[in-house]
């Protein structure tokens, strides 16, 4: 196991957002956070990945503190894709695609044969060599969050956090992406560790899931563990049918509808 | 059909980046062309080639000194003040990530101004040689105070460029209060407050040229970094960059080249802003390409302002900081125009 956190302590400046973390993401798996909004999942994420420092606790990152590290070694082990990203002006996706190799690189040094070989694999596993010479803000919202990939990918490291990778994209190209970081799990043994905000999504694409609720771990397990009426409950505060999938056989949490669970609303509407 | 439809895209790309590649060279062309045939204008009028002649020593004794002492200076200057404030201003857009930011936005250029002006008025004994100190040490005061109010456990760009406006309006009060309070000897403070490259000699060149030549490079050196930096702070933190770290040197880069350029050239307003503008419309926002291109492009605008401001009616000089503002002035209002 090559990241895990110790009793972790976050917080942004004096507001804690979660208290003694315990996590471990296995080897080649794909983990998902998954919780309501403000549990502190991307907070965690940014903890694990060197953001943000912990008050409190440790994040350990092949045997070492995480903090032990400079930033360009970091980079060199571990790749992350933030929630937020700004697209450059003018900027084609195989130029974009090179900034991944930004940690292995010397300041104005050309590129050499192995960043172009990275660049050129990262481009062929995301599917985006065909339009490696398209502008980037001329793609649909699937082909940018794939160029986006491709980028983290070119860093070349075996452990990939992302930050909801799926937030501001339709269902269709959701799916396009959680493909993608299936298929580099599968064939290319990638560890990846993900916020989403779909449970359903979370327990189709996940091996393990980690359930957060106001900045502690509720539960951890595969999806079958995590997915359960009880655990609906206690994590997001909704009662949920739990079906089965009809072809892949993982769960599915389908809400039951709560009417008066906003009583001022539905006074005012009356 | 779909092969032509394949290649069509291929073409425009690739003439595209060749044609980016190209506007370099082809703006230093320029800026020397424009260079040669700017250097006799004024009010002695010594028109190519004899102006080329006098700078290499032919031709009547007037000639070769007028030329070598007061022209040459005025057009390195222009080329060392010039492209200086573009790249600063490329540079603070970069950090900022705002493309109608600039060293006049973050309070460098107004701290260097109040500085320059105190002096001037307060020490009316300052001489040549403290005044570009006192206007150094002014731009970068500002900008201190402006990153340590805008510091909250980072300084993120829009708290930048919100207390810089703060910051220069206050310098702008006393700018004011200073001229009133002196109000029999505000001329040259006024010159200097406007921006002009008159009655410089090869002193101010070497002086700017040394802060030029350190910086600039070391500018250059950090174009990756700039880009990275603008594909967010988190993406540039997961890459490797730390980024209030790199936001600072680049900060100080630019204020330290503002300065270096204001302390010499006085506050010539809105070439920083809209050299680097129109240099990304020619190259992109590559800072490896962009850098050289706003230089070049800042250069070009200060050559040809202060050549108009000597020619267009000697002997009376118009300050090139009064051009620089006819042509950015409505340019900034486009640019408004468009954007916002």
């Amino acid at each position: 196991m090559r990241l895990s956190g110790n009793g972790l302590t976050l917080s942004y400046e004096s507001v804690t957002v979660a208290t003694d973390l315990t996590l471990e993401i296995p080897d080649g798996k794909v983990t998902v956070l998954i919780g309501p909004n403000g549990c502190g999942k991307s907070t965690t994420l940014r903890a694990l990945s060197r953001l943000l420092r912990p008050k409190g606790g440790s994040v350990i990152l092949d045997g070492k503190d995480i903090h032990s590290y400079s930033s360009k070694e970091v980079a060199r082990r571990l790749a992350l894709l933030p929630q937020v990203l700004l697209t450059p002006e003018a900027i084609s996706v195989r130029e974009l695609v090179a900034y991944g190799r930004h940690p292995q690189r010397r300041s104005i040094a050309a590129l050499r044969d192995e960043d172009r070989e990275a660049i050129e694999w990262a481009l062929a596993a995301t599917g985006m060599t065909e339009l490696g010479e398209r502008p980037v803000d001329q793609l649909s919202g699937g082909q940018r969050q794939r160029a986006w990939i491709a980028l983290v990918l070119a860093q070349g490291t075996d452990l990939i956090l992302l930050d909801e990778p799926t937030t501001f994209l339709d269902v269709a190209y959701q799916l396009e992406v959680l493909e993608l970081l299936r298929e580099l799990n599968a064939s290319q043994g990638k560890t990846i560790v993900m916020v989403l905000h779909d449970i359903n999504m979370a327990a189709e694409y996940g091996h393990q899931l980690l359930a957060m609720r106001e900045g502690k771990i509720v539960a951890t397990g595969s999806p079958h563990e995590i997915v359960t009426r009880e655990l609906m409950r206690e994590v997001f505060g909704i009662e949920s049918h739990i079906l089965r999938h009809p072809d892949t056989e993982n769960p599915l949490c389908v809400p039951v509808p709560v009417p008066g669970v906003t009583p001022a609303t539905a006074a005012a509407l009356a | 059909m779909s092969a032509l439809d394949a290649a069509a895209p291929t073409f425009a790309v690739l003439e595209r980046r060749s044609r980016r590649n190209l506007v370099v060279p082809v703006l230093f062309v320029l800026a020397v062309v424009v260079s040669i045939g700017t250097l006799g204008v004024g009010s002695y009028r010594v028109y190519f080639p004899d102006s080329v002649l006098a700078l290499l020593g032919h031709g009547s004794h007037d000639q070769v000194n007028i030329v070598r002492t007061y022209e040459l200076p005025r057009v390195l200057l222009a080329w060392l003040v010039g492209g200086g404030l573009a790249v600063s201003g490329a540079l603070v857009q970069g950090v900022i990530r705002n493309p109608l930011a600039a060293p006049d936005i973050i309070g460098v250029t107004k701290g260097a101004g109040l500085a320059a002006v105190a002096a001037l008025l307060v020490y009316p004994s300052t001489s040549d040689l403290e005044l570009p100190l006192a206007a150094f040490i002014g731009g970068f005061a500002a900008i201190l105070i402006v990153y340590v109010a805008a510091y909250r456990g980072g300084a993120s760009p829009v708290r930048l460029a919100l207390v810089g406006i703060a910051v220069s309006s206050v310098c702008e009060t006393f700018i004011r209060l200073l001229l009133i309070k002196h109000v029999t000897a505000i001329g040259t403070a006024l010159t200097w407050l406007t921006g002009s490259l008159a009655e410089r000699g090869m002193t101010e060149v070497y002086e700017c040229a040394i802060w030029m030549g350190v910086l600039l490079p070391l500018a250059y050196l950090c174009s990756r970094r700039l880009d990275v930096l603008g594909l967010g702070d988190d993406l540039a933190a997961g890459l490797g960059e730390r980024v209030e770290h790199l936001r600072r040197i680049l900060l100080l880069l630019g204020v330290g080249i503002a300065a270096a350029a204001v302390a010499i050239g006085g506050t010539i307003l809105f070439l920083s802003l809209i050299a680097p503008h129109m240099a990304r419309r020619l190259v992109g926002a590559r800072h490896s390409l962009l850098l050289p291109a706003s230089f070049l492009l800042g250069a070009l605008l200060l050559l040809v302002s202060d050549a108009i401001g000597r020619g267009i009616d000697p002997p009376i000089e118009i300050p090139a900081g009064l051009i620089t503002a006819l042509i950015g002035g409505p340019y900034f209002l486009y640019l408004l125009a468009k954007a916002v």
